[in-house]
Order: C-alpha cells, then structure tokens, then sequence
C-alpha cells in the first residue's frame, strides 16, 4: 500500500524540493540554533563524510579495496599544516593543494598495484597504511616527527559575521560545509558521466568492459587518484579548526574506521557517505556522554560485521526500501524509441556478421 | 661474513614466523577463496591466552584469578601454548560455520568486510579486557645470553633455531596430513572443485571448517613464537599480517610451499636490506616486503608457486 506518483509529476517534483530544502533549511540554519561550542559535532560530520566519499569513490564505485585510506586523509592533513607553516599559504588555499598531493599519492600507489587483478590494492594500501606513521616519523625535517606540527594561522571570518569566537567558529563550520558539498557535486558528476558508467561496466565485468573500449587500468588508476584526493581534501578540512597535525591521529584503526562507515552507510550511495561521517564524528562524543568506557574498535568491528550479515546495502539501502513502501515512483514512459539515433533523426542500420552455423 | 652470518641467523626465526602465517593465510585462501584479514588479530588474542595461562594469578592480568581457580594456572610454557592451539581450531572453525558462510559467494568487499570486522571486534574485545600495556612472554625454549650456537663467530639462538624448527615441523606434519591422509584428500578436492567434491560425497563444510581451524591453530603458534621479541600487546600482529600476507602473495596465494618460500624471502630481504641499507632501517621494513612483492608481481603475475589464471569471457 504505498502512494504511487508518476516521475517528472507535480507531485514528483514537489516532493524532491521538498528533499532539498529540508538538507539546505537543516545545513544553513542549524548553526545558527546550535550553541557555538556544540558546532564542531556538526563540522566534523561534515568533514569525516568527505573522508568516507572518498573511500567510497573506490570500495563502491570502482570496486577497489583500500584498507589505508587514513594515510590519503593523513597526507591532505599534512599537506595542509606545512604549506600553511612552512610556505605562509592563507589556510583555504592550502585545501585543493591537499587535495591534489593526496591524489597524486593516491595515483601513485594505485599504478603498481592496480595493474595486477585481485586483492592486490588491498594488500598494497594496507602496507603503506601502516608505514604511514614510521615513514612521517622518517621525514622529521618536514613533518616535526611524533611532536606534531601546527601553524598559527586561523579562518578569519568575513566581516559581516563579526569578529567574535562565535563568529570564527560558524565560519568554520559554513566553509567546511560549503567544501564537502562541493566535493559531494563534483564526485556525483563524475560518477553520473562517462567515468561512472565505465567504472559501472567494468564492475559487472572487466573483461567486456575492455573489449567495448574502456582502458580498464586507467581508469581505475585515475578513480583511485581520485578517491584518494577527497580524502586528502578531509584531511585538510580536518586541520581548518585549528591546524595541528600528529601521525597517530591516522593510524590503521582509522583506516578501519572508514571502511567500517562506507558499508555501514552503503556501498556505492552518496547519501550513505553522510551516515557514515555522522557515525564516526558523533560515536565517541555519544558514547562518552553516556558514561559507557567501549573501545572504538569493539564497536565498529560488531558493527561491520552485523552490517555485512544483516544489511548488505547499508543503512542507506535499508532506508531506500523503506521508502518503496510509503512512496513509489513509478517511471516516465519512454519516449525514444530504438532506431532513431542517426545524425538527423533518421534509423540507423548497422550491418553485422553473424557467426556461420 | 659474521655479520652477514647473523644477519641471516635472524632472518630465520622472522621467516619461520612469516611462513606459518603466510601458510594459514594459503590454508584459507585455497578452499574458500577468502583473505583473511582476521588472522593477525586471532593469532595476538590466542597469545593472549596463552599467557593468562602461563602467568601467576593477578589481579592486574584479566582471566588469571579466574584460570588459576578453575584450570591450576600457572601451566609450564609448551602445555599452555599448545592447549592455545587447539582451542584456536576450535575457534576458527566456529569462525567459519557461523560467519564465513554467510558471505560465502558475496562481492570480495563482503567478505573483506566480515573478516576486517571480525579482527577489529577481536582487537577491541582483547583492548576491552586486556589494556594496551606490553606483557613479557617467556620463551619456551632455553633463552639465556649463553644459550647459544656459535658458528662463524655469529650467535644463533636456540631460541631462534627451536622457534624454526617448530614452525618448520609443523608445516611439515601439515604437508603430511594434505598429502597422505583421506582427510587430506578430501579437503585438496574441496580446493580444487567444490561442487565437484559435493557431487562424489565429500562433507564440503568439513573440508572448509577444517582449513580454517587449521590456519587458526597455525596463527596461534607464530603468535606465541614471536611474542618473547615483540611482547603482548594488542598491536602485537598488525606489521606481521602485512608481512604475511605479502609473502603469502609472493608465493602464489593457493600453493603452501610458495608462501613458506615467500616467508623465508622476505625475511631475508628484511633483515638484509635494512642491516646494509642505513635510509631503510627497522623502521621502514615495510617498504621492503612491497618492494619485494611488486619485484616479483611484475615478473610473475600469479607469484612465484602460484597457478597462472586463465579468465573466459
């Protein structure tokens, strides 16, 4: 028994805007009933969702497994601190560069091991993962090893907000937000276009993938790239508050973290990237405020494991099914028909060879 | 040449570890297909037990009041090691009947998930109820500062010698029981065609139950063996696994004898590479065994004793 309307109806339509402007209504106008001091829950949603979007571009849409993506988040964050330190780059700008060194990192990681089928990227980001700490450790000069490294230099809020902390702590928040939507359009583009629909065929399978013209190895190396650099943009978006960075902070267990929240929200969805972040941000802040000492690892590892028994596709898949039952959109009737693709509306015919009998 | 003899005396007992977990990785990997990545997280629980059940009754050791009252703990090094090792083929194969099986034939992330979340559930479970403080594990072989072989003016340890020669009998008695016993048999014939195996009568289930208790078992025994130079702690396994794993890849993923191979030469281009090349160091070992990997991928494919696989559209 649920409602059925018809795509591209009023009813459709309304009801979508309604969708958006419920996110856009709670995005922009929760800060500003949110105490100021409670704002940081609602940014570190924000960043640890592009965190998780990253590692989803690979798991869900290239169907690659990285168990090291904390490092790709750790390389935007260092990138971040040493040019904003080191070089004086105003703190905003130093976010695509994190972005872009994370995903040359990313890149580079992918080429070797994404030549090989198999789990073999798995294995590969698992190593660097856990080389990330002694290899930042290595490079002293640069990264101030196990002592962190901060830079004094903070988001200075335009002045129609003021010049309070207040002020400085909701220009945070509105500059995070603006980034990770950002990041959410541009990953949707991509995956909505021809990189999408090829990572789409070489999912179902590369060999024919390849054989109707997708350069599987590429492709993959470029989306990993990719993946790696939305997390690298986290990592930078992580050090905005206030830019200190330490290696330990992008350990294993944050690796596990991430993959734990991509299949907790769902695989492959963009709206599960956002219940993943929400579950990384708020479960320490929940579980302290209830008293309850758990170690995170006890909880996301009986998470992940009930999720991938119980709920293959996520929260997010659990909660599209859900939605079937109140409200089904029954599909526009098509209304190309096959044969009329030709350069003026004329059908075009194509002359094939059947196979001799 | 003594330094060299040393280097390679210490490369032994880390490629004895390496090869036993890389053949519980192969173990696995040959009958149901999966990686598991649970194995590193396991193996440290199980040293976990094993020295609750070799230490004195504590208050500041969980599970030691409770071992002594019921199981007269303190028991002598080797017994509590090898009671660890059979209630870790207990618990693998319960691991398998109750989790794996459910992923079975799922997408390769559901079944990196399952055994991803299963290490983590066991990590944080022994976080939980162990600490994160660093335990001393008794070796159970002779382990003084004159305990020692001396050949070349290089020190071999009967620590090191006994912790190979276990590990290597153990994988011998394991090359037996899958050679010349039905069982065996059977459980080759699982790895090699499952519905096949089912057709003729075989207890797949039996077959599969088995590998992973097994690797269970083998993982519990590295674990023990390398804990007397690592110490307990809850991050006892995680560089290990990554070893493993490579190694395991090294040799071939489905071919036992490749991953002891892949072991061995890994350890070897560890301890060589990071004693001559001063920039690698203890510290960056880890880009060693990928550099290893990634050597021997490029020229094999399908690793040094794996099958080449043939895809058909």
């Amino acid at each position: 028994m649920s409602w059925r309307i018809e795509e591209g109806s009023a009813a459709h339509v309304g009801l979508r805007r309604l969708w958006w402007l419920t996110i856009a209504v709670s995005v922009l106008v929760v800060p500003a009933a949110v105490p100021s001091l409670r704002l940081h829950l609602a940014w570190e949603m924000a960043t640890w969702s592009v965190a998780v979007l990253g590692l989803n571009v690979a798991v869900g849409f290239a169907g690659q497994i990285s168990l090291g993506h904390a490092a790709f988040v750790g390389v935007g964050a260092y990138t971040c601190v040493i040019l904003s330190a080191d070089h004086g780059w105003p703190l905003l700008a130093t976010v695509p560069a994190a972005g872009a060194m994370a995903f040359v990192v990313g890149f580079a990681i992918g080429v070797p091991a994404l030549r090989f089928r198999g789990l073999y990227l798995a294995l590969l980001t698992l190593a660097v993962g856990t080389a990330f700490g002694p290899i930042v450790k290595r490079m002293e000069w640069l990264t101030n090893g196990t002592n962190g490294k901060g830079s004094p230099d903070r988001l200075v809020p335009p002045s129609w907000l003021g010049s309070t902390r207040e002020a400085e702590r909701r220009w945070v928040y509105l500059v995070i937000v603006a980034v990770a939507v950002a990041m959410f359009v541009l990953v949707a583009n991509m995956v909505r276009g021809r990189p999408g629909r090829a990572l789409e065929a070489m999912r179902s399978d590369e060999l024919s993938a390849q054989t109707f013209g997708v350069n599987v190895a590429v492709t993959k190396m470029i989306m990993f790239g990719v993946s790696a650099g939305v997390s690298g943009v986290a990592g930078a978006l992580l050090m905005l508050p206030s830019p200190f960075v330490t290696d330990s902070r992008f350990a294993q267990t944050l690796s596990f973290q991430l993959y734990t929240a991509v299949f907790v929200g769902g695989i492959g969805t963009m709206s599960g990237c956002v219940v993943g972040g929400a579950v990384i941000a708020l479960l320490p802040f929940v579980t302290t405020s209830l008293g309850i000492t758990v170690e995170p690892a006890l909880v996301f590892g009986a998470a992940l494991v009930v999720v991938t028994l119980f709920f293959p596709d996520g929260l997010m898949g659990w909660w599209q099914r859900a939605k079937l039952r109140l409200v089904e959109v029954v599909p526009r009737h098509p209304t190309a028909t096959m044969g009329d693709d030709g350069p003026d509306g004329e059908p075009v015919f194509v002359e094939i060879d059947l196979p001799p009998r | 040449m003594q330094l060299f003899l040393q280097r390679l005396f210490d490369a032994v007992s880390n490629g004895a570890v390496y090869a036993s977990l890389a053949v519980a990785l192969t173990l696995v990997y040959r009958s149901s297909g999966m990686l598991n990545f649970a194995l590193g997280e396991s193996s440290m629980f199980a040293t976990f037990g094993a020295l609750v059940l070799v230490t004195p009754a504590t208050p500041r050791l969980r599970g030691t009041t409770w071992a002594h009252q019921h199981l007269g703990t303190p028991w002598p090094v080797p017994v509590a090691i090898v009671a660890v090792a059979l209630a870790s083929v207990v618990f693998g194969a319960l691991v398998e009947r109750v989790l794996m099986r459910r992923v079975e034939g799922r997408s390769t992330m559901a079944v990196v998930g399952a055994t991803l979340g299963l290490g983590l559930l066991i990590n944080g479970a022994a976080s939980q109820s162990f600490g994160n403080a660093f335990w001393a594990f008794r070796s159970p072989f002779p382990h003084g500062p004159r305990d020692a072989v001396i050949i070349g003016g290089a020190r071999l340890r009967y620590e090191t010698l006994g912790t190979a020669l276990v590990l290597l009998a153990v994988l011998a008695a394991l090359r037996v029981l899958l050679q010349k016993t039905r069982t065996g048999l059977a459980f080759r014939a699982v790895a090699s065609n499952r519905s096949g195996s089912a057709l003729v009568g075989i207890d797949v289930g039996r077959s599969l139950a088995l590998g992973w208790g097994l690797a269970g078992a083998l993982g519990a025994l590295a674990g023990a063996m390398v804990a007397p130079n690592t110490l307990v702690e809850t991050g006892m396994m995680g560089k290990l696994l990554v070893f493993a794993i490579a190694a395991a890849t090294v040799g071939g993923l489905d071919s036992p004898a490749g991953a002891v191979v892949g072991g061995f030469l890994l350890a070897l281009a560890e301890t060589m590479l990071g004693g001559y090349v001063p920039a690698i160091g203890g510290d960056l070992s880890l880009l060693v065994a990928i550099a290893v990997l990634l050597a021997v991928l490029a020229v094999r494919p399908q690793g040094l004793l794996g099958r080449r696989r043939v895809a058909r559209l």
